[in-house]
């Protein structure tokens, strides 16, 4: 696809540890077109930080095994040494994370931080720089951004941080926004305005955004496409209402029957997926979830399923033998089927 | 038996000295009830006030108004009723465990304390214990930063109910867990509430998982109760317009249908501290405040059975725009 703003081509992140190798992520393909959200969903050690963290080119050389093709922006970023890697943060892609305050240096002014990011682009003055940081800090919404842009970052909330942090990555206009877990330790009023800003920014600029969540609500409602990860492989893929409102993977059905709900008319307990997440160190070599489904079968444990095209939907792609098929068998009715007193 | 609640705090107040200035009242006039098989879900934002409210109830801060009544006699100086009585779970599991210490050491502890059994007997009871919340004795013989974090969450529950308390305050139990792993421990937390009858107190920021769990919801901000009452009602005919927004700002059911937002918070410029306002605490940013908001602060006033809230200008009841779409199956 030559529309493509991302590509990833069978991807595999392995970490050797002393007791074998953990492979985090497995064989993952997927691509990303100009001013495309994807969510890309998971547990902890699902493996999407990780994946996200090597399109950045952040996985080093010394204690990961990668392979596979990355290619961003026609740029084939696993090919390139450290140096020229860093030439693609900020202008080419940029990342925000979970924890603003620590991504902030405590002392130096907001302003002063931004516009830093600013200048990595050495064409454009100090005096520039500055201007151009409270722009930037008007744009991700931060009220008397000439006045706040002489804070420091102890003295703003958690909300206006984390938009000082979307301004910074903002700075070189990247073509591509990876944020892991952007509103995890945010309140939910907070998070609802930081990601309705993501929303904004894709739209205004064509940028490509990965929005890294547990959380399947958040993904919902700010993305495009989502994409599930389990043991470190993708479990389904696909336009995110079409993916939650009839999942075929079996782990995306548990997944959304285990979401607590305050829909419906009367209360019903989240339905709890038995057993615990995949230990990735020297794994089985059948499907990850099996141990944890209800459907499995003798052959989810033989062999790993591929990802295959839902019938009629060839934007959807999905890794079962046993999918849920058809709309009966959909998370609507799993979500149902939780203990109701 | 009474109908007194297990444990109640009523008008509570809690004050921290400040540096500069006179006291910060952190919590102000809060009454809640923990009665018997019933779960009191607690929400709020970061900073409202939940977690020093459970600290109240627990006697680990001393009131700086109101009483902390154990079955409706008032607790006062001696806190070992209420030692014996109340327990607690907080979010981080892993580092509430002696970390050179096996889970199964950790529970049986509580035991050796009130000097309880000897060594094997207490060791058995601890193993049926972990047993009750579902880890086998080869975990149980693990240290804590062998387990995972939902496997640590079930020895704390165990820790906390091996002496069969009568009420348990769960601080943002299941906040730092995994989804699939969230919903077992609050499973686990429906079992114990039907097989023990235990009044717990589930202090949580989501809004869902409140609604999927607790009997009844108390809504806090900035340090006040503004609305409480059945979690139905609470999540269907939410009256206060601080409730409607935690719900607009909700997720949506990732399944079910965008939902799109009734009112939104006034966007304040400076930073205001709701704890300073003379009347209504949420004034500041509320989108239906009036002048009236900035007198003094309003009571929580009885709108339904049992269903409370303090404000003077409260969404109606059962209006289309106040009544949220029920998600299609």
């Amino acid at each position: 696809m030559s529309e493509s703003l991302l590509s990833i081509r069978d991807l595999a992140v392995d970490f050797p540890a002393r007791a074998g190798v953990v492979r985090a992520v497995d064989h993952v393909s997927l691509d990303l077109a100009p001013g495309e959200r994807l969510g890309l969903v998971g547990e902890s050690g699902s493996g999407k930080s990780v994946l996200s963290r090597t399109v950045m080119g952040l996985t080093r050389a010394d204690s990961a095994r990668v392979s596979g093709q990355v290619v961003l922006d026609g740029v084939p970023v696993l090919e390139l040494s450290e140096r020229r890697r860093r030439d693609l943060w900020g202008r080419r892609v940029a990342m925000v994370f979970q924890d603003p305050l620590n991504a902030l240096h405590p002392i130096t002014r907001i302003g002063d931080q931004v516009a830093e990011a600013v200048r990595r682009d050495p064409s454009v003055s100090r005096k520039d720089a500055q201007a151009r940081a409270i722009e930037l800090l008007e744009l991700v919404g931060i009220p008397l951004a000439a006045k706040r842009a002489r804070a420091r970052a102890g003295e703003l909330s958690g909300g206006m941080r984390q938009r000082v942090m979307i301004a910074i990555a903002m700075a070189c206009r990247p073509k591509l926004l990876i944020a892991d877990e952007p509103t995890t330790a945010l309140d939910v009023t907070v998070q609802a305005r930081i990601l309705d800003l993501f929303d904004d920014l894709c739209s205004e600029f064509q940028i490509g955004l990965i929005l890294v969540s547990h959380d399947l609500r958040v993904v919902s409602n700010h993305t495009d496409r989502v994409a599930v990860m389990y043991g470190g492989r993708l479990a389904e893929v696909g336009p995110v209402r079409s993916v939650f409102s009839t999942p075929m993977m079996r782990y995306t059905q548990a997944l959304l029957g285990a979401m607590p709900t305050s829909a419906g008319s009367t209360q019903s307990l989240p339905k709890a997926i038995p057993g615990l997440p995949p230990n990735l160190l020297n794994p089985s070599p059948g499907c990850r979830f099996a141990p944890r489904c209800e459907f499995a079968l003798e052959d989810c444990r033989a062999a790993a399923p591929d990802l295959v095209e839902v019938a009629g939907e060839p934007l959807r792609r999905y890794a079962c033998w046993h999918p849920a098929s058809g709309p009966d068998s959909s998370a609507a009715t799993s979500m149902k089927s939780g203990a109701t007193r | 038996m009474s109908n007194d609640p297990v444990l109640e705090l009523r008008g509570g107040s809690v004050s921290v000295r400040s540096a500069s200035g006179p006291p910060l009242e952190l919590v102000t006039d809060v009454s809640l009830a923990l009665h018997r098989e019933e779960i009191l879900g607690l929400v709020g934002e970061s900073g409202c006030g939940k977690s020093t409210t459970a600290r109240a109830l627990l006697g680990l801060l001393p009131l700086s108004a109101g009483t902390l009544l154990l079955h409706g006699s008032p607790v006062g100086q001696n806190p070992q009723p209420l030692r014996a009585c109340v327990q607690a779970i907080f979010q981080n599991p892993v580092a509430s465990f002696n970390p050179k210490r096996s889970l199964l050491d950790s529970v049986a502890e509580p035991l050796r304390v009130r000097g309880q059994g000897n060594r094997a007997e207490r060791e058995r009871l601890a193993l049926a214990e972990l047993d009750r919340v579902g880890l086998s004795e080869h975990v149980s013989r693990l240290r804590p930063r062998e387990v995972s974090g939902g496997q640590c969450q079930r020895a704390a529950i165990a820790r906390a109910t091996i002496l069969r308390p009568e009420a348990l305050i769960c601080d943002e139990p299941v906040s730092a867990l995994d989804v699939s792993i969230q919903a077992q421990i609050i499973e686990l937390l429906a079992e114990l509430r039907r097989e023990l009858g235990i009044a717990m107190l589930f202090i949580s920021h989501d809004l869902s998982v409140v609604a999927a769990l607790c009997d009844r919801t108390a809504v806090m901000y900035a340090g006040r109760i503004t609305e409480q009452g059945p979690t139905l009602a609470i999540a269907r005919d939410a009256r206060h317009p601080y409730t409607a927004i935690l719900h607009d700002c909700e997720p949506a059911d990732p399944a079910g249908p965008v939902v799109t937002p009734r009112l939104q918070m006034v966007e304040a410029s400076e930073d205001v501290d709701g704890r300073e306002l003379p009347g209504c605490r949420f004034a500041a940013v509320c989108p239906r405040v009036t002048g009236e908001c900035s007198t003094s602060p309003p009571q929580l006033e009885e709108v339904g059975a049992g269903h409370e809230v303090a404000c003077y200008h409260p969404l109606a009841s059962g209006t289309p725009e106040a009544s949220h779409p029920v998600s299609v199956g």
